[in-house]
């Protein structure tokens, strides 16, 4: 009914855009077209954000155990 | 239960130790920095990594060094697959034009896949673009699987090193694990795939005619059966079906080599795409197992007594083979609710047993078996529904997470956390014969011992408090689509699954709300980091100390009694923690089924 076909190269081609590029476009497309949602995903970048910090701070507090 | 049955999970089992010498020595031989037969093509792909990203490869780093770099690599990684998800609409490689991916969605899943859990709140066949599946999904399945092995490195490190201040460095362990160890095995697993019929590519979707009409059942937005007046299911029809594809080899065999688990389509491994044939459930299976088990060959390698190594592969095997045969058992034996009718015998035209929610081409042994694997590693794809298991053989699945998955585990994280599941059972040896414990030459004190009980606390207590709190909530209760103790045993069950890293889903339970979405992300970060960091602490900590002599009191850890004690720690840390939750959820809808109880 329809066919697999088998492209090795397109990976390949995304990765080669390189991820510089991609951050690039990512940020334009982002903050251009998708204002609705920035208050959205400010929480939750700086719940990630806050999270990882304070496993930075688990780090230093189980260094400190005696 | 067949002979065939049972000719294939023993298979499967003589397979994996074939392969356990063969990949222990290549992964001790990378991580040595020894010769290996890749390196004339690797090595300079290394050399132009670090000059880029400015790394000394020479440079040793302190645990909590070492720990700091993995975190914020790891939160650099998961803001970026979350906002790759979030403006997918506007980038490349998305035929179907795929919207943005909801923000607790997004953050849910940048979790999951970050954690190396994969936990899936979405389908992604409708949800992720070709660019995020492959940049953003797969990218993850091998880093989260190269921090994994990593971590397990550093702790053998730890044992193996006197008097060391150092455990290696991140970012070289890092780079020699995606380099040297997955993407090898990756790029030959793909092909074979995809000879075996797993698409490969980037086109849009096919639409194709049915050859006739189907009727088909409504659902809400939640994926609840929509009624009509009358209280029957409202069903509409349909002519054609879309024929999702894409770049699914890639994908599917990092998904399983690296223990990660999340599925290109929503079906998982049971979709005829993800795994087309007998033979390739077989590799698939294998490929969950094959690092984790070459791992404890590295473990003796590394640390010089390979009769170790082969001490916790044997304790590792046989608590594997208790809960295959548990499960397989519990599903052969079939439904007993089901009217006497209905034959549910095994002959050689039907698997017979409990068939609901299996793939025939799969039957009850390969389904069990997976089953069991999946959740023995951290590894969570599937080929049947859990949720469809009978209670004790869905109960199998559930032990195997709340045992922390060091039954071979996931790459790397089961090693570590058998490692600790070790230092518990050294130090409980010492105690009887009263002596400060040792482990390989290194004395077992109190600091490893408290970091060793950090690690095994936080893991109920994260699964327990999160369960306790959906059980006894609106919000949470709101999405149990099966009343009873299965619906209890859908909630512990998704709770354990993201703790423990493992990412397959009981499923019955609708999971992408906010509550859940939001909970099951704080508990994969809490599951996957709030543990890694006493064990690197542990490893920075056995680093440092000088060796002690073997001695008459040692206590021995190549022997059978080593694997009994081991065993015994595993099993009764699990059951202590967990037997009251089981007690209500699968034990009890056991004993109700046998008593012809059922729930509507």
């Amino acid at each position: 009914v329809f066919q697999i076909e088998v492209v090795g190269m397109g990976p390949a081609q995304s990765l080669g855009r390189g991820w510089l590029s991609l951050a690039r476009r990512m940020a334009s497309a982002y903050f251009l077209k998708t204002r609705g949602n920035v208050m959205g995903d400010l929480v939750f970048v700086a719940v990630t954000t806050v999270f990882f910090i304070g496993a930075i701070g688990y780090v230093y507090f189980c260094d400190r155990v005696k | 239960m067949t002979a065939n049955g049972w000719f294939q999970i023993l298979l499967f089992l003589i397979v994996v130790l074939a392969l356990t010498k063969p990949i222990g020595v290549h992964i001790a031989r990378v991580f040595s920095r020894e010769w290996t037969f890749l390196d004339p093509v690797l090595r300079p792909v290394e050399r132009f990594i670090y000059r880029v990203t400015l790394v000394d490869e020479n440079r040793e780093m302190h645990w909590t060094e070492y720990a700091v770099a993995m975190l914020s690599f790891s939160v650099v990684s998961m803001v970026a697959l979350y906002l790759l998800q979030r403006a997918q609409l506007y980038l490349p490689f998305n035929p179907q034009k795929l919207g943005a991916v909801p923000p607790p969605l997004a953050f849910h899943t940048a979790a999951s896949f970050t954690t190396n859990t994969n936990w899936q709140n979405y389908s992604g066949e409708t949800t992720m673009s070709y660019l995020t599946q492959m940049a953003g999904l797969a990218y993850h399945n091998f880093v989260s699987a190269a921090v994994g092995i990593a971590l397990a490195i550093t702790f053998i490190r730890g044992i193996a090193r006197r008097g060391e201040g150092t455990i290696g460095n991140f970012w070289v362990d890092l780079v020699r694990g995606s380099l040297w160890v997955l993407m090898p095995v990756c790029i030959v697993g793909a092909l074979v795939l995809v000879w075996q019929g797993v698409p490969q590519n980037l086109k849009p979707y096919n639409t194709v005619q049915l050859i006739e009409p189907m009727q088909v059942p409504e659902a809400d937005t939640r994926g609840r059966p929509v009624l009509r007046a009358d209280g029957k299911q409202l069903m509409s029809t349909i002519t054609g079906q879309t024929i999702a594809q894409g770049p699914v080899a890639s994908q599917e065999i990092i998904k399983e080599f690296g223990t990660n688990g999340g599925g290109f389509f929503n079906a998982n491994s049971s979709h005829p795409y993800e795994n087309p044939t007998p033979l390739s459930n077989f590799i698939e299976l294998v490929s969950i197992f094959a690092i984790a088990s070459g791992l404890t060959y590295t473990l003796g390698r590394m640390t010089g007594s390979q009769r170790h190594g082969w001490a916790v592969w044997g304790t590792m095997a046989v608590l594997f083979l208790a809960g295959v045969t548990i499960a397989y058992w519990a599903e052969a034996q079939g439904n007993p609710l089901l009217p006497a009718e209905v034959n549910q015998h095994a002959t050689a035209l039907q698997p017979g047993g409990n068939m609901e929610g299996k793939e025939v081409r799969f039957g009850i042994a390969d389904t069990a078996l997976w089953a069991a694997v999946t959740t023995d590693a951290s590894c969570g794809a599937i080929n049947g529904w859990h949720d469809s298991f009978t209670p004790l053989g869905g109960m199998v699945p559930l032990v195997n997470m709340m045992l922390s998955e060091v039954i071979f585990g996931g790459v790397g994280a089961g090693m570590y956390g058998i490692l600790i599941y070790i230092v518990l059972a050294v130090f409980i040896a010492g105690l009887m014969v009263g002596r400060t414990p040792e482990y390989l030459g290194k004395k077992i004190e109190a600091y490893d011992v408290k970091m060793a009980m950090l690690v095994t606390l936080i893991f109920p207590l994260v699964i327990l408090t999160f369960a306790a709190i959906s059980s006894a909530r609106g919000f949470g209760t709101s999405s149990i689509t099966n009343p009873g103790p299965h619906g209890l045993t859908q909630m512990i069950y998704c709770f354990t699954s993201q703790a423990a890293n493992n990412g397959s889903a009981f499923a019955g339970l609708i999971t992408n709300t906010l509550w859940y979405n939001v909970a099951g992300a704080v508990t994969m970060l809490v599951g996957r980091f709030f543990m890694i960091i006493p064990t690197l602490a542990i490893a920075g900590n056995l680093a440092r100390k000088k060796a002690v002599p073997h001695s008459p009191g040692t206590f021995p850890v190549t022997t059978s009694l080593f694997s009994i004690l081991l065993m015994g720690t595993i099993l009764i840390v699990g059951a202590l923690t967990f037997f009251p939750a089981l007690s209500l959820g699968p034990i009890l809808e056991h004993l109700l089924m046998l008593a012809g109880r059922t729930f509507a």
